[in-house]
């Protein structure tokens, strides 16, 4: 890490002492804050909840020997306020606060280099998409939340060269993070029965080992359609675990664990009379997964295949959809014979727009394997030139995971302050 | 002969008159063109004024443009709504929003507020896109009606009939169809003032043609000569 910044800062101070007169500083920001955010959940019991996320911007924009640009970003940074509830007695506070996106920019004809901070997003489909495995994500936000609240900004060097269609963009990865699954959390699964009576909770581990993550993608993009190729070699965001040697039935201990995985696949997008087709393939082979198996846990190295078709209609006077179905498999080899296990995802996403700024959104979310289904219905309306709020439900119900994780149901309420500044 | 002469000059007078009349429309359409904004590499300002029976609401966007092809939109109020990028490169148009972090494919024809499409600002540049054709003439506003009809399916819109004033070239008026040939809005243009050394309009009414009620108007400021890096039209770097 410190080896890092230390590239960070002297690329700073090499390009600094050129830095014209003609600066521009500028800073503006946005905070969301949930009140009252009523949360039933079958397992942990009713609750209030009170949420904030902040998100400032802080510009600092310089030409350099006249083409070139040094772009200084410091901003969302995120800052969580959650009261949480380990279980019906007992409440806990968590002040928690993440790098957003902090990163210094240098720009020069069709060169871009990124250090820093970064949120990277390769994903072409909406939602829960496989192919936005770059950053880590917290499982704690709900599955509608906007990805800049959803994914974890990673310290990363980004380096875009573009041209009038192709563009090339590497990226380095020196320091890997894992999903964050609180015990709390609803829908990651995290839960393990392996004895009868006793739930084991998962904490996410203390001190992770870092891994060297890189990887590319090449884009085309035309007047018709993009399409993009990408490969990536990284530490698996999603964790496995382990049952610790000296565990006894009493006192059991997961280990937390990380494998190097190598996703690589297509993504394309292409409108026809309006409507915007995407399309993603990826493939990811031996991902490693945890079975468990008779109160026995255990991991087991599978191929991974997904396929994801999104259709988005055109913003018509009032009224706007999308839709997305993904079918993803996992296929091992057992004696010879190749075992495939198939899961299918489908989201639907409805959207009314009434008194120029004023938003009814429903969306939905289907989990064809377990059943699950998870809803949004949310009303939003501009108050302010700078503030909006919003009214939201949510609802998620779905049986118990084939595998032993627990998945809870969940009603959700809240009353949204967004403000901009 | 001689006939057989005569009679093919009369056949190619008879099929040259509408080329005349096409190219001569097409030159009027650059003209007015001109006065409706900077024609090459420059920036502006449009504040959108959007009206929906008792509803009103406002935007401002920050609008740079490279060429006829190539722009980027930026919404900068209100407060709640900035970082909302448009970017168009030819016909194709990318939407980027902080939120989301990934530009999305959208058409020129879609919504950006209003009855205002985002090729109402982003693509104003009708010489290039549209075919131009002489309709008539009208005594009342002293202009020439002109037919426009889109080069390309994905530019904003089908056809345009289109007021250009004989007198100064400015435009005062357009209607624009659906490709059924259904009236979908009228635009009237109005508020020349002298930019860079042309005088050119400043302000546009947008009015809904189905429901009388709604309307939009724009108010285009600051409007300047600039030269931009390519590195500010990638749709890799919406973000910045």
């Amino acid at each position: 890490m410190k080896r890092f910044f230390g590239w960070a800062f002297t690329f700073a101070l090499i390009l600094s002492p050129k830095v014209e007169a003609k600066s521009r500083f500028s800073f503006s920001g946005k905070s969301y804050h949930r009140f009252f955010q009523y949360t039933d959940n079958d397992d942990l019991g009713p609750g209030f909840d009170n949420w904030l996320f902040a998100q400032q911007k802080a510009e600092f924009n310089s030409s350099f020997a006249g083409r070139a640009q040094i772009y200084a970003f410091a901003g969302n940074s995120k800052a969580d306020l959650i009261q949480a509830q380990d279980n019906v007695e007992q409440r806990k506070e968590i002040s928690e606060v993440w790098p957003g996106d902090i990163y210094l920019q240098a720009a020069t004809g069709p060169a871009l280099l990124r250090l820093g901070y970064q949120q990277i997003s390769w994903q072409e489909g909406i939602g829960l998409s496989y192919t936005n495995f770059i950053n880590a994500r917290d499982y704690r936000a709900s599955l509608f939340d906007p990805p800049d609240q959803v994914y974890r900004s990673a310290p990363a060097a980004n380096l875009i060269l573009s041209g009038e269609h192709l563009s090339l963009q590497v990226v380095y990865m020196p320091f890997a993070q894992h999903d964050l699954a609180p015990p709390f959390s609803r829908w990651a699964r995290v839960d393990f029965t392996l004895v009868p009576g006793q739930t084991v909770q998962v904490e996410n581990p203390e001190n992770f080992e870092s891994s060297q993550d890189a990887g590319g993608r090449l884009t085309w993009a035309g007047e018709g359609f993009d399409i993009s190729a990408f490969y990536f070699s990284l530490a698996d965001r999603k964790l496995t675990y382990t049952v610790a040697p000296t565990s006894t039935i009493t006192d059991i201990e997961l280990i937390g664990d990380q494998k190097k995985i190598s996703p690589r696949g297509l993504t394309t997008s292409f409108s026809v009379f309006d409507f915007l087709f995407r399309l993603e393939y990826m493939e990811v082979p031996q991902r490693r997964w945890n079975r468990l198996d008779a109160g026995t846990l255990s991991t087991v190295d599978l191929d991974e295949k997904a396929l994801t078709l999104g259709l988005d209609s055109p913003a018509w006077d009032k009224f706007s959809f999308s839709l997305q179905a993904s079918v993803s498999s996992l296929a091992e080899d057992v004696e010879g014979l190749e075992r495939e296990q198939v899961e299918n995802l489908s989201f639907a996403s409805l959207n009314y727009t009434f008194r120029t700024d004023t938003v009814l959104q429903a969306m939905a979310l289907y989990h064809e394997s377990d059943r699950s289904l998870f809803q949004r219905y949310s009303f939003s309306w501009p108050v302010t030139k700078t503030v909006e709020m919003a009214l939201a439900y949510e609802a998620s119900a779905g049986p118990e995971n084939s595998q032993g994780a627990v998945w809870k149901d969940l009603n959700r309420g809240f009353l949204q302050l967004n403000h901009a500044f | 002969m001689i006939r057989l002469a005569s009679i093919a000059i009369i056949f190619i007078l008879a099929f040259q008159q509408p080329l005349f009349a096409d190219s001569a429309a097409q030159e009027l359409v650059k003209k007015a063109d001109l006065r409706r904004g900077l024609q090459n590499s420059f920036s502006m300002k449009v504040k959108a004024l959007v009206q929906d029976g008792a509803d009103r609401s406002e935007a401002i966007y920050s609008v740079k443009v490279r060429d006829a092809d190539t722009s980027l939109v930026e919404q900068i109020s209100p407060a709640r709504a900035q970082g909302r990028k448009l970017l168009m490169k030819g016909l194709a148009m990318w939407l980027f929003t902080p939120q989301v972090k990934k530009p999305v494919r959208i058409s020129l024809a879609q919504k950006l507020t209003g009855d205002v499409a985002n090729g109402d600002i982003s693509r104003t540049n009708y010489a290039h896109d549209y075919e131009a054709k002489l309709s008539g003439e009208d005594a009342a506003s002293q202009a020439t009606i002109l037919d426009l009809t889109a080069n390309d399916k994905r530019v904003t819109y089908a056809k345009i009939k289109y007021w250009i004033s004989k007198q100064n070239f400015r435009p005062l008026k357009a209607e624009f169809y659906a490709l059924s040939g259904k009236l979908m809005k009228t635009a009237t243009f109005s508020d020349f003032k002298k930019i860079e050394g042309t005088e050119r309009m400043s302000k546009v009414i947008i009015q809904d043609a189905v429901v009388p009620s709604k309307k939009s108007i724009l108010l285009y400021s600051e409007q300047k000569s600039q030269s931009f890096p390519d590195s500010l039209f990638n749709k890799e770097q919406m973000d910045r």
